[in-house]
């Protein structure tokens, strides 16, 4: 298993173990259930199951160029640090745990906007190529081979 | 990788870039950055990311991973063809448009619960024990 997909699981697993907690305090008399259930859930669905899906992706998919090339790129480690950065500030800021100016949550919670978009894009331009038909594979390591 | 895995697998992206630039848009929102119509933009964002892009993915990477049926004869069982993961596709973005329009949008629901379950048999029969030999 390579370092990206050891670091992705086990973030995932982090929001996994958060969710299930920050769910188990909504139902509680504690929290305002109905403004901390968007919170949990995309902790649960961004945080654990799309990073899960990213990083077994990255781990399994075949790679494009040298396949047998074991360390990733920068572009996947940035994915992962802008898709857990901008969770972080969801969680944080959506509703209010934090107590700021408007405007300020306002700004946070743009950035945040942009980093999952700079994280999906990133993600699905690494994943994009290694999802093709086998017979190109084939082709392009006979083409190595001959040279 | 199959190429009917290599396309249920690249619409699943798509759909995920939808669901991403459309949660977006919702918590902007909810920011009070953006003003736009809530209610269609959830339920796009909701059917892209479950229908569209989980069941995508999940079912486009189970058909290239889990194991081809083999008969006494030595023959492959073919049961995967297209008209599952088209339906899928499919499907999906017809209850998107449906959602669009405020209409008919159970037709496209229809016809992805039929692509669902026309794949079921064939993970059905591909979930198996392997052979010790």
């Amino acid at each position: 298993m390579t370092p990206i997909t050891r670091s992705g699981l086990r973030l995932g697993l982090f929001w996994l173990l958060a969710g299930v907690f920050l769910a188990g305090l909504a139902e509680s008399s504690w929290l305002n259930s109905y403004q901390v259930r968007p919170v949990w859930i995309h902790m649960l669905v961004l945080g654990w199951m799309t990073q899960w899906i990213f990083a077994i992706s990255l781990w399994m998919f075949p790679r494009s160029k040298d396949g047998y090339r074991k360390r990733e790129s920068l572009r996947t480690w940035s994915m992962l640090v802008c898709w857990n950065t901008a969770l972080f500030a969801r969680v944080l800021f959506e509703v209010e745990i934090v107590e700021t100016a408007p405007a300020i949550r306002q700004i946070i919670l743009g950035i945040a906007v942009l980093l999952f978009w700079i994280a999906s894009v990133l993600y699905v331009i690494e994943i994009w190529p290694r999802v093709r038909v086998k017979k190109k594979m084939k082709r392009a390591r006979h083409k190595g081979a001959n040279r | 990788m199959n190429r009917v895995s290599v396309w249920m697998i690249r619409l699943a992206l798509i759909w995920f870039l939808i669901t991403v630039f459309t949660g977006g848009c919702l918590l902007l929102a909810k920011a009070g950055t953006l003003s736009i119509h809530l209610v269609p933009f959830i339920s796009i964002h909701i059917t892209t990311a479950m229908a569209g892009w989980m069941v995508g993915m999940i079912l486009g990477t189970g058909l290239w991973m889990f194991p081809r049926s083999i008969r006494a004869d030595g023959r492959h069982v073919r049961l995967d063809g297209w008209w599952q993961p088209a339906l899928v596709h499919g499907g999906t973005a017809l209850w998107i448009v449906g959602l669009l329009l405020g209409s008919h949008a159970w037709i496209g629901m229809i016809l992805w619960v039929a692509g669902v379950s026309g794949m079921i048999p064939i993970f059905w029969i591909r979930s198996r024990k392997l052979n010790p030999a």
